[in-house]
């Protein structure tokens, strides 16, 4: 079996009889693309490894056609509508491919031009997307990261980690520049979030409420206090519900940690 | 010694972030060229995937990639293990430049080496 990368699906251009014209190829392009299969315009000869599975979508030229279907995979475009002809290449696919894994288009992508291995993504990041390799930081477990949360980005303090399906710059991808580091949305100062020193603010924090709530034990302030903190994490660092709605408890990670 | 460059198009399949007309009046005028274009649906997706085209396409000779910051396709050329060569790889950026600029851009030269 092949892999997804040796399936080649060539739209045949040039000026042979069975030559695609050009709007036909953009369209056709077009859809496959939007249907996840790779494709190419071809318009030189090409050398055909043995290892690849190439399919020729090409212009109905009668019998000229008909030889190079002898020799080749081929796919004749008679003005079939989309789900046919995708339906035509899948074909070649389901025979001949290893089916792939499904894939989440949302995943950090480190910058190790500006990545100074602080190591602040992988003690910030709860899901395990991140972990070390011969020292240096790198992505382990992309799967494991949330859609649309880009947490990890805004508390880097090099802005070295991107989402390039992000919407706003420079965790996109575009350059870093000092204007965009001004964003208030970028480069959130942990310690700044959490009040000053962050070590200091945790005990006092914990001082305090171990006070008050053995004079008041209250399920339902605490709840509130966990559920401002949240909202605050929220709008500082663009986190969405349903990431805030799946953080591991506290028993969970102190498991983990005890694990480790 | 003149070296053929490798076009490559990304179509940003998986994400609403670049205006659809404007991939396809790239693509329409990708299919007037007279060269090979390889077009992926995302290379984010190959990048992830590790896909071995990523390193095929983008570690030997001039290449010029239409996709999106030439920061992010870097970082995700790296992640799938190519070794980056400034000087080789040229990247036009669909979410910041308008198709027609993209298009008298990559019409232009070739690598040389």
């Amino acid at each position: 079996m092949l892999n997804e990368s040796q399936l080649k699906v060539a739209l045949v251009g040039g000026s042979t009889p069975w030559s695609l014209d050009e709007q036909v190829r953009s369209d056709l392009a077009s859809q496959l693309l939007g249907a996840g299969i790779a494709c190419r315009f071809m318009n030189t000869e090409i050398e055909i490894d043995n290892d690849e599975l190439w399919v020729f979508i090409v212009a109905d030229a009668a019998e000229q056609s008909q030889a190079f279907e002898s020799h080749w995979n081929v796919i004749t475009y008679q003005g079939q509508v989309e789900a046919a002809l995708i339906s035509q290449v899948q074909s070649f696919q389901t025979e001949s491919i290893t089916p792939r894994k499904a894939w989440k288009p949302w995943f950090p992508v480190i910058d190790y031009d500006r990545c100074t291995n602080c190591m602040q993504c992988l003690s910030f990041c709860l899901f395990d997307v991140y972990s070390v390799e011969n020292e240096t930081i790198k992505v382990q477990n992309q799967d494991k990261c949330k859609t649309d949360c880009p947490a990890c980005s805004r508390v880097c303090p090099e802005a070295a980690i991107l989402f390039p399906k992000y919407k706003q710059s420079p965790i996109n991808g575009a350059e870093v520049d000092d204007e965009s580091l001004k964003n208030e949305k970028m480069k959130v100062d942990i310690s700044t979030l959490l009040g000053g020193d962050i070590y200091a603010s945790l005990r006092n924090r914990s001082a305090h409420a171990n006070t008050r709530f053995s004079k008041e034990r209250s399920e339902d302030r605490a709840l509130k206090e966990r559920q401002k903190c949240l909202i605050e994490l929220k709008q500082k660092l663009d986190i969405p519900d349903s990431v805030l709605m799946s953080l591991p408890s506290a028993e969970m990670i102190q498991e983990k940690l005890n694990g480790n | 010694m003149s070296s053929k460059r490798k076009l490559i198009y990304c179509n940003c399949t998986y994400a609403k972030i670049i205006p659809d007309e404007r991939k396809k009046e790239v693509l329409r005028g990708l299919a007037q060229l007279e060269e090979d274009v390889i077009m992926v649906p995302d290379l984010c997706e190959a990048a992830a995937r590790k896909d071995p085209i990523i390193k095929e396409l983008l570690n030997e000779g001039p290449a010029c990639v239409i996709a999106c910051y030439k920061r992010s396709v870097k970082w995700l050329a790296h992640n799938a293990g190519v070794a980056w060569d400034e000087k080789l790889i040229d990247v036009y950026n669909m979410r910041e430049m308008e198709a027609q600029s993209i298009l008298e851009a990559v019409g232009g030269t070739e690598h040389a080496e």
